[in-house]
């Protein structure tokens, strides 16, 4: 039996994957108050293989979202704070000079922050463009490269990357073609008053809850049979027709929608009908179902398209939100679903 | 990393943990727990729920899809049928009564909306006919059942092959109960069977004998008279020689008075076919023992000597009388009629002819009763004299050289004449009670030949039915000139015509 099919006889049932998701969500939800839709859009990216950028004002949470997660699924954890300084070797590593005990000198690669299943990019929007572009190559491609040779990232490799919508001024505002490498933007709005409360008790007491892993062993194995859990979840050839009509009507040249030609400069790419897909797997399987509906695609589509689509001025003048324009995609888009 | 407490590791270790990590084969009980719940966390071995008689759902989906198409059918079928019946029923009345151009517009109008409804109606059958796939859209649509049914019908081949297959045919079966039988609410007949029975209904009440309009006689022709005016002519006939006679067929407007139904007019008319019948073989009869006189008496003959009213004893004299009342020869108009002292209408006739007398004769009108239906008959006869005619519904008799008129309600020369009979060109009468057997009702004066040919032609002269209103303007005659020409009548239009020439 070879090594791929004994790792596939040892995938988890859907059943499985909903238990394993509400655990990790249990988990989280010890010192996470609120944001429960985020978070669970955060874990629908996570296991769709996925990056999320976080948009929240500060002490909102992001943080602690990230390193909660880390430590509910038993994955290295490693953190970046994005400065205007950060150079890219800061973030991927560097060839250091190092003196072996024979007195001979070596350049030895010394693996940067990137090199953890779970990373939090704080504030990615600080960091230079050069910086930035290190990390979303590393994003997409799943290695580095340096001095010539090539490092595999560990796999899973996730990155929750965070924007301060305020305190713009010094900041580089991520370029379209690398705000299309995330899967998700979730945005985090400001909680109650009751969970206002439930955070203050929860952070000001003499004990604080504390995460335990869900995974006890071989917990990157575990994730990445349960992705590819996802990526064998069956989608309808209708299914698929109606992520390309959404996403095609995003477009501002092909659309038919006026509200998408009077508010939009740019739409989504085609990643962004990946993104939806793929989420929407995960909702199936959320869901009990081994087969994606067009709820499932319905209920990622916010966070999977929303930072793909460039508004003009006209629609901030008018204070209109992509979100608000995919809502109204949404709606006229029944048509598509038969 | 910390391990997982309890219940959080029953949930995340099974799967993943080889089960040889427990050689001695005895699980605890909470590893016996986990053993079953997740069955060593392979999909594959997992045992699906499997109902104890299984049904495909395909198969179901199939007869699902059947059962609309038969729906659709049915609806497609109700629709066309009915609005195929609805035109009937409304065409059926239209014919009897609508003119014929407006009938065939409507004819053409209905026929194109029925093959328009029923072209379109096939059209939509063909492009909506449900397969498998528009089956499970519909059943999506009815049942929301998560296009777990869409995704099974429509997923590609190499998606069978995947390993979640399985779960997806087995949630299909476990969802199964919620889209079979009544649940998906599939109509038996469609509700546009309302329209062909509505459709039927109006159609058997329309075509069906005894109902609607069906049974209305449709109008009469133009050349005939007006149905009012028929029952006081021919509606009081009387037998030959009855005191109601003598005003019954001379044309009295106030006879009849609540006989102007048309089913009197025709009993009448046949009555006085059958009147003229013996008349006619009774007449030709004399003819052929009077021998060579017949000529001179015919010259002379009234008007009366032809009428039905007159009993057979009286036909000798009335010949004799009429004898002098006939112009012989020359153009003759009636200009004035005048009523005598005796209650007579005097009909003075005035001629440029040579030769012509003056008579009268003894007719049962009477004073301010006589009709005018005549007076323009006669304006055109020829006649060189004056006359006077008490009779104004005296016929018009034509001699055989058709020179000598003489001027009556129905009188006519052939051709320049108004006032048709109503009998021609329709069947030829079936004169019998001589020897022979005349077969002829032409109206114009004109001849007729005897059945056997002997006596060659026999002269005789028709009633006609012209409507008041119709005279002056010769609109009777406007039917006649369209109508066609009977085989049997064909030799004598000729020899007319051809005299005429």
């Amino acid at each position: 039996m070879t090594a791929q099919a004994a790792a596939s006889g040892e995938l988890p049932t859907p059943a499985q994957f909903g238990e394993i998701f509400s655990s990790i969500e249990k988990e989280i939800g010890k010192v996470v108050v609120g944001h429960e839709e985020a978070l669970r859009q955060i874990l629908v990216a996570f296991f769709g293989g996925g990056h999320v950028l976080i948009e929240g004002v500060p002490g909102i949470g992001k943080t602690l979202i990230v390193r909660s997660l880390g430590e509910a699924l038993g994955l290295s954890f490693s953190r970046v704070q994005f400065t205007i300084d950060l150079m890219p070797a800061d973030v991927t590593g560097t060839r250091i000079l190092e003196e072996s005990e024979g007195g001979g000198r070596t350049m030895n690669f010394v693996k940067g922050p990137i090199f953890a299943h779970v990373m939090l990019a704080d504030e990615i929007n600080r960091a230079t463009p050069k910086t930035q572009s290190a990390l979303l190559e590393a994003m997409a491609e799943l290695q580095v490269t340096v001095a010539g040779t090539t490092h595999r990232l560990p796999s899973p490799f996730f990155v929750l990357a965070t924007l301060n919508p305020i305190e713009m001024e010094g900041t580089y505002p991520l370029p379209e073609a690398q705000l299309d490498r995330f899967l998700f933007k979730v945005p985090l709005a400001y909680p109650g008053v009751e969970q206002i409360r439930e955070i203050v008790r929860e952070t000001t007491g003499a004990e604080m809850g504390k995460i335990q892993p869900v995974f006890d062993h071989e917990p990157d194995t575990k994730v990445n049979q349960l992705r590819r859990l996802v990526r064998e979840v069956i989608v309808a050839p209708e299914v698929e027709s109606y992520v390309a009509h959404l996403v095609r009507e995003t477009i501002p040249e092909l659309t038919e929608t006026d509200r998408v030609k009077k508010y939009v400069d740019f739409g989504s790419s085609p990643r962004g009908a990946q993104s939806l897909v793929l989420g929407a797997k995960v909702r199936a399987l959320l869901a009990g179902r081994v087969n994606v509906a067009f709820s499932d695609v319905e209920s990622v589509a916010p966070v999977a398209l929303s930072h793909r689509m460039v508004l003009n001025f006209a629609a901030e003048t008018e204070g209109v939100t992509p979100k608000s324009i995919i809502e109204h995609l949404l709606e006229v888009g029944k048509k598509w679903q038969r | 990393m910390t391990s997982v407490p309890g219940p959080m590791r029953q949930a995340v270790e099974p799967f993943g943990r080889p089960p040889r990590e427990h050689p001695e084969g005895l699980l605890t009980g909470r590893k016996r727990f986990r053993s079953l719940l997740f069955s060593g966390g392979s999909t594959t071995s997992r045992v699906p729920h499997r109902p104890l008689f299984p049904v495909d759902p395909l198969s179901h989906l199939d007869r699902v899809a059947s059962r609309l198409n038969r729906l659709a059918l049915q609806r497609a079928a109700y629709r066309t049928l009915g609005l195929a019946l609805l035109s009937a029923a409304i065409l059926a009345p239209a014919a009897l009564w609508l003119p014929s151009g407006a009938f065939i517009g409507a004819l053409t109008a209905l026929v194109v909306l029925c093959l328009g409804v029923g072209l379109g109606s096939f059209w939509a059958l063909r492009t909506r006919w449900a397969r498998r796939v528009e089956a499970a859209r519909w059943v999506e649509h009815e049942i929301d059942l998560d296009e777990r049914l869409l995704t099974l019908v429509t997923a590609p081949d190499e998606t069978h092959e995947g390993r979640l297959w399985p779960e997806l045919e087995t949630d299909n079966e476990t969802r199964l109960d919620d889209w079979k039988g009544h649940k998906l609410g599939i109509p038996a007949v469609p509700s546009n069977v309302l329209l062909f029975a509505l459709g039927l209904s109006a159609a058997i009440f329309a075509l069906a004998p005894g109902g609607g309009d069906v049974d209305r006689p449709p109008p009469a022709p133009s050349f005939l008279p007006k149905p009012e005016k028929v029952p006081q002519r021919s509606g009081a006939v009387p037998q030959p020689g009855t005191e109601k006679a003598e005003g019954a067929l001379s044309g009295d407007g106030a006879s009849g008075e609540g006989e102007g139904q048309s089913g009197m007019a025709e009993s009448a008319i046949t009555r006085v076919k059958a009147q003229l019948g013996e008349r006619f073989a009774k007449s030709f009869a004399a003819r052929q023992l009077g021998g060579g006189t017949q000529k001179e008496e015919s010259d002379g003959e009234s008007p009366e000597t032809m009428r039905g009213d007159l009993p057979e004893s009286d036909l000798g004299d009335s010949v004799s009388q009429a004898g002098g009342a006939t112009p012989p020869e020359g153009m003759g108009h009636i200009v004035q009629d005048d009523a005598d002292d005796d209650g007579q209408t005097v009909r003075r006739f005035e001629g440029e002819g040579e030769g012509g007398t003056t008579g009268s004769s003894q007719g049962g009108v009477r004073k301010g009763e006589a009709p005018k239906q005549g007076e323009a008959s006669g304006a055109p006869s020829e006649s060189d004299g004056q006359e006077q005619n008490r009779d104004p519904d005296s016929p018009v008799m034509v001699s055989e050289d058709a020179t000598e008129t003489v001027p009556g309600s129905g009188g006519s020369g052939p051709g320049d004449m108004p006032g048709t009979g109503p009998l021609l060109a329709q069947s030829p009468l079936d004169l019998s009670g001589g020897r022979r057997v005349a077969r002829f009702s032409l109206a114009l004066g004109a001849l007729a030949e005897t059945e056997g040919g002997e006596g060659g032609t026999l002269e005789s002269d028709v009633y006609s039915y012209i409507a008041e209103g119709d005279r002056g303007e010769q609109e009777a005659d406007r039917g006649v000139r369209h109508q066609s020409i009977p085989p049997e009548y064909e030799t004598v239009i000729k020899r007319v015509f051809e005299r005429n020439t």
